[in-house]
């Protein structure tokens, strides 16, 4: 009934070949807005029924996941925030100055792009530079570089404007790097 | 454009490919020139790189994800006003349905203890005779229930229950575990091994101070249950069988779940319901 382009068995069937495979990226992204596993599960499936219900509104050719993570969000700031999830406005100032100083200084000696990227084992780096990340960056950067969206799309994710998604990253990727290289000169995959 | 500028205002955008024509083309020029800048572009890329392929990407598991199918098969079962009969049976049925929903799970657990003592009462007074005849699943799941109650070396990664669940999943078996730990058990570790037609087998074992229960996920090759059970509850069916108590279930993917142990059957079974996840 709510598609009214066909009968709910087409509506299952287009719901499962364009919005379930994106099930991994929203769990994933569940999993870091959330913090635990019981709540990441209930606004997984809250998130899904919704865009079930909704699916007839989703414009067809246009992103699927940009869609339904766009939905997952919105689900978490109305009902997930308070209970779930660090408050990071306290923090976020102090970060931005930090930001402000690292991202102005350029130190090509130290530079070695190739041997962090080649680094092994980063995972768990990765996994701990961006659970230090304000969530506010860490959001924007993981839908930019992780889920590969747009700064429109991300926009829209998150409902802040263009020019706010760009500075997020911008800064939170700046903090991520000065992260991930003292991670990597402490294993000895950069000289110190 | 200064340095400052450059990575301040462009830098990022630039490994995003968000700079429009007349941006890229000053973006390009400033690079060219500048070898420091060119470096903080090269590490921007790799930061961008190193998050695209290391940052975790979880696998949802089986159970959650069946949660999720059963809970689109309800909205389509209210919304075709076909009643319940419609998602039941794309489920595989009654018999299979219970492994879904985790809110279901909770919903359920008084009907679960419900029948508990429904299955003490039909204990004491002799309910239906332990099968007979060989069952060659049961058998498998016992003979390395011994085994391993012995020696058990996991042969898979078993450091978390996550690793070892990514670890079953990666060889296609259910990513489900089992909570025994909830109950006092141990999760010892996992083991992938094959049966001798080829296929792949999945042995989680749990130790605790009551006892030990070995969980079993092989191919179901539409293997039914068989008569004689002494309880079935909320899909699970529970067997006296060679002196052990076993419990059978049927995961999604067309596997079945074999648990096993030396407990009393009473004591297992109330294991078994508060170990659902």
């Amino acid at each position: 009934m709510a598609d009214k382009s066909g009968t709910g068995a087409d509506r299952r069937k287009r719901f499962e070949d364009e919005a379930l495979p994106h099930l991994d990226s929203l769990y994933t992204m569940a999993i870091r807005l959330a913090r635990n596993p019981d709540d990441a599960n209930d606004l997984l499936q809250e998130t899904v029924l919704r865009a079930y219900r909704f699916f007839h509104q989703f414009e067809s050719g246009t992103n699927c996941r940009a869609w339904m993570l766009t939905i997952l969000f919105n689900n978490f700031r109305n009902g997930y925030r308070k209970s779930s999830r660090e408050q990071p406005s306290s923090t976020s100032e102090e970060f931005e100055r930090k930001v402000e100083s690292e991202s102005l200084r350029v130190d090509p000696a130290g530079s070695n792009p190739e041997a962090l990227l080649s680094g092994q084992g980063m995972e768990g780096e990765v996994e701990t530079a961006l659970a230090d990340l304000p969530a506010e960056f860490r959001d924007a950067i993981l839908l930019v570089d992780v889920e590969e969206l747009s700064y429109q799309e991300v926009s829209g994710v998150l409902d802040i404007p263009i020019g706010t998604v760009k500075s997020r990253v911008s800064r939170g990727r700046a903090i991520l790097r000065e992260a991930l290289t003292s991670f990597a000169k402490a294993r000895g995959i950069i000289r110190a | 454009m200064d340095c400052a500028t450059y990575i301040e205002k462009y830098l990022s955008a630039h490994v995003d490919g968000e700079l429009n024509a007349a941006e890229l083309r000053e973006a390009e020029e400033h690079v060219a020139g500048c070898v420091n800048c060119r470096a903080r572009l090269a590490e921007e890329r790799a930061v961008k790189a190193l998050l695209r392929e290391r940052a975790a990407m979880r696998r949802t598991p089986a159970v959650v994800r069946g949660s999720i199918l059963a809970a689109l098969d309800a909205v389509d079962a209210a919304d075709s006003s076909k009643s319940e009969a419609g998602w039941r049976d794309r489920s595989g049925g009654a018999d299979r349905a219970p492994w879904y929903s985790i809110r279901r799970a909770r919903i359920w657990a008084p009907v679960a203890i419900a029948a508990v003592a429904v299955f003490a009462f039909v204990m004491l007074h002799g309910g239906s005779p332990p099968p007979a005849q060989a069952i060659v699943p049961f058998d498998v799941a016992i003979d390395h229930y011994d085994q391993f109650d012995k020696r058990f070396e996991p042969n898979v990664n078993s450091a978390t229950p996550a690793d070892l669940s990514g670890a079953y999943m990666d060889h296609q078996l259910p990513g489900f575990l089992w909570n025994f730990q909830h109950v006092g058990y141990k999760l010892r570790g996992g083991r992938i091994d094959r049966l001798a037609d080829g296929t792949s087998v999945a042995y989680t074992f749990y130790q605790g101070d009551s006892g030990t229960v070995l969980c079993t996920f092989m191919k179901s090759h539409g293997f039914q249950p068989p008569a004689g059970e002494v309880q079935e509850m909320d899909g699970h069916r529970c067997y006296r069988y060679k002196g052990y108590s076993v419990c059978l279930s049927y995961p999604p993917g067309g596997f079945i779940c074999i648990l096993v142990s030396h407990r009393p059957m009473k004591d297992f079974m109330q294991d078994v319901i508060d170990a659902e996840p």
